[in-house]
């Protein structure tokens, strides 16, 4: 056991996954990340996100494992390198730190990249931690799936977890495997098929993967099996709103969580939600988690609880505001 | 008795280029490069070593013409992709082939490299004009030069001056091999190839990073014969240094 702050538990998460080289740009929240992997001897600077991504590209078609580094609008510098991952078949990872936005922000806790990040035809897996604890377990089963299916992967944290600290045991492995140029059966990788009939079967087979994916969605169901209220939030919106949970429960209200571990892929929520009367949704974004789910939850009562500009959730104001709705 | 005659074939079709119709029109210093690059390859024996990470706009399908391993980057990612495929194969040939607009679309990428050393050859086809885009301006469009995007030529005024890339390079300290060449004869693609040659030597032998910038025709949007489109890069030439500036 030691005491860790949040970015050191990735760092040290990272080392033991085996990666050798991470490149990355420091900028606030994630530099203190960056300063954990320099010391070790695996940081190398890149002149910007754009040109990491491009580098982490290069080491993970190398069959080497890697992470980018990133937090707020930065995701944008990265994202074409997601994009041709994707149809390379090949694993790239991203630490993806959800500041305040939009703009520079500030680096206080935010989640405003949901739909970014879970959107498109083919979107990355995206894992949210909620606690310290969870961050070595999911790390080393995300990077373990997106080996597994050859796909980008993105480990969403908010900045308040980032920074917190705690007593953790950091233990984390993922079975090591070969894609990219280390499987000597590929001679090239390329995104361009000019070919329609050809795109078209690419985008099949893609299609027929991500069908599979879909099975492979976690979450975290609390006290669910009686409840008649259901409270659905992520990361660390979803650790606040497990007390919450145990408060309402003293109080004989029947109230349940449902916190989607995987955001994408994302839980089945018709089977999940079957039969609530309402469902309370915790975010720190604009209604993005909400408006994700009234797609799925079409007749059902949703009502959201946002907070913003890097504000969290306070037990006692959603204590008031979800027992006036009850 | 009659001396036998002994035959040696001394010219042949390059084993590493693909024998199959390409995209790029007729003149296009493309198909000139790709006929360079596989003979060095070949030549030097270094087919299972090598791997090239191709940039955007023409060169995009180089993989398909050049028998060895390949991977197509985003626009101006290809020495970054370059970077990380040597981190990850030490002991491998990683070169790129990319145009000047794709190049200059993140220099990022190539300053990264640059500054960090990186044993990577990155080879810049520079034919003036973003060619796969029909001819629009590229950052290295010559004054006075028109294209789609500057029908009546590039003004200074207007478009800015052209960039030089070999010389965005020549204070750096982690490059080690730095080349102008051009393609607009057969004695200067004879040059180009032992640039190539020589770049792709010192990675092998783990000196820092090496680029070539190749001056490049592009008849078809040049709107000129082949052989005339020679004569203006000749002409264009008159104001870049070329052969070895570092």
């Amino acid at each position: 056991m030691a005491y860790m702050k949040g970015a050191e538990i990735i760092g040290e998460s990272i080392l033991q996954l085996g990666v050798e080289k991470v490149y990355g740009f420091p900028h606030p929240p994630v530099s203190e990340l960056h300063e954990y992997l320099a010391k070790k001897e695996v940081f190398l600077p890149a002149l910007s996100l754009r040109e990491a991504a491009s580098t982490s590209l290069g080491l993970s078609l190398a069959g080497k494992r890697t992470f980018i580094i990133t937090s707020g609008t930065n995701i944008h510098d990265v994202q074409e390198a997601v994009s041709y991952a994707m149809s390379f078949e090949i694993p790239l990872s991203i630490i993806h730190v959800g500041r305040s936005l939009p703009g520079l922000g500030n680096p206080y806790p935010y989640q405003g990249d949901f739909d970014i990040l879970t959107g498109g035809d083919f979107p990355p897996l995206v894992f949210s931690p909620a606690s310290l604890e969870e961050i070595p377990l999911l790390l080393g089963k995300m990077v373990a799936l997106a080996e597994k299916c050859r796909v980008p992967s993105v480990f969403y944290i908010d900045s308040a977890l980032f920074h917190m600290t705690g007593d953790i045991d950091v233990k984390v492995m993922a079975e090591p495997r070969v894609w990219g140029f280390a499987d000597k059966d590929v001679e090239y990788f390329t995104s361009v098929h000019l070919d329609v009939a050809v795109m078209e079967k690419k985008m099949f087979s893609l299609i027929e993967k991500f069908n599979k994916i879909q099975a492979e969605a976690l979450c975290e169901s609390y006290k669910m099996e009686d409840a008649e209220y259901a409270i659905c939030a992520y990361g660390i919106c979803g650790y606040i709103a497990k007390n919450l949970v145990d408060l309402f429960r003293a109080s004989k209200k029947k109230t349940g969580l449902l916190r989607p571990v995987t955001l994408s892929p994302f839980v089945n929520l018709k089977e999940r939600m079957q039969g609530m009367k309402k469902i309370f949704v915790i975010e720190m974004s604009n209604g993005q988690l909400t408006g994700h789910m009234k797609q799925y939850l079409v007749n059902m009562e949703i009502i959201p609880y946002c907070t913003y500009g890097g504000l969290l959730p306070e037990q006692e104001n959603l204590f008031k505001f979800i027992e006036e709705s009850l | 008795m009659e001396q036998a005659r002994k035959i040696e074939k001394v010219y042949g079709y390059p084993s590493l280029l693909a024998d199959k119709k390409t995209h790029f029109c007729p003149g296009c210093s493309h198909g000139i490069l790709s006929k360079v690059i596989s003979e060095v390859i070949a030549e030097m024996g270094l087919r299972e070593s090598a791997i090239g990470v191709y940039g955007v706009g023409c060169a995009v399908l180089m993989y398909d013409y050049l028998k060895m391993r390949g991977a197509a980057a985003f626009p101006g990612g290809a020495a970054g992709v370059a970077s990380g495929l040597k981190q990850g194969f030490q002991d491998k040939l990683i070169f790129t082939y990319q145009g000047e607009g794709d190049i200059i679309y993140d220099v990022s990428a190539l300053l990264g490299a640059a500054m960090r050393g990186e044993k990577i050859t990155v080879i810049c086809e520079n034919n003036f004009n973003m060619g796969i885009s029909g001819g629009a301006l590229s950052p290295t469009t010559p004054v006075g030069i028109s294209t789609t995007s500057a029908p009546s030529g590039r003004e200074v005024m207007k478009h800015g001056f052209p960039i030089r890339i070999a010389e965005l390079l020549a204070g750096m300290k982690g490059v080690s091999y730095l080349a102008r060449g051009s393609t607009h004869s057969p004695g200067a693609v004879k040059k180009v190839k032992s640039m190539i040659r020589k770049a792709f030597t010192m990675q092998m032998y783990g000196t820092g990073m090496g680029f070539i910038e190749i001056i490049g025709m592009c008849p078809t949007n040049m709107h000129l014969p082949p052989i005339e489109a020679a004569q203006r890069v000749r002409e264009i030439l008159e104001e870049l240094p070329t052969g070895e500036l570092k």
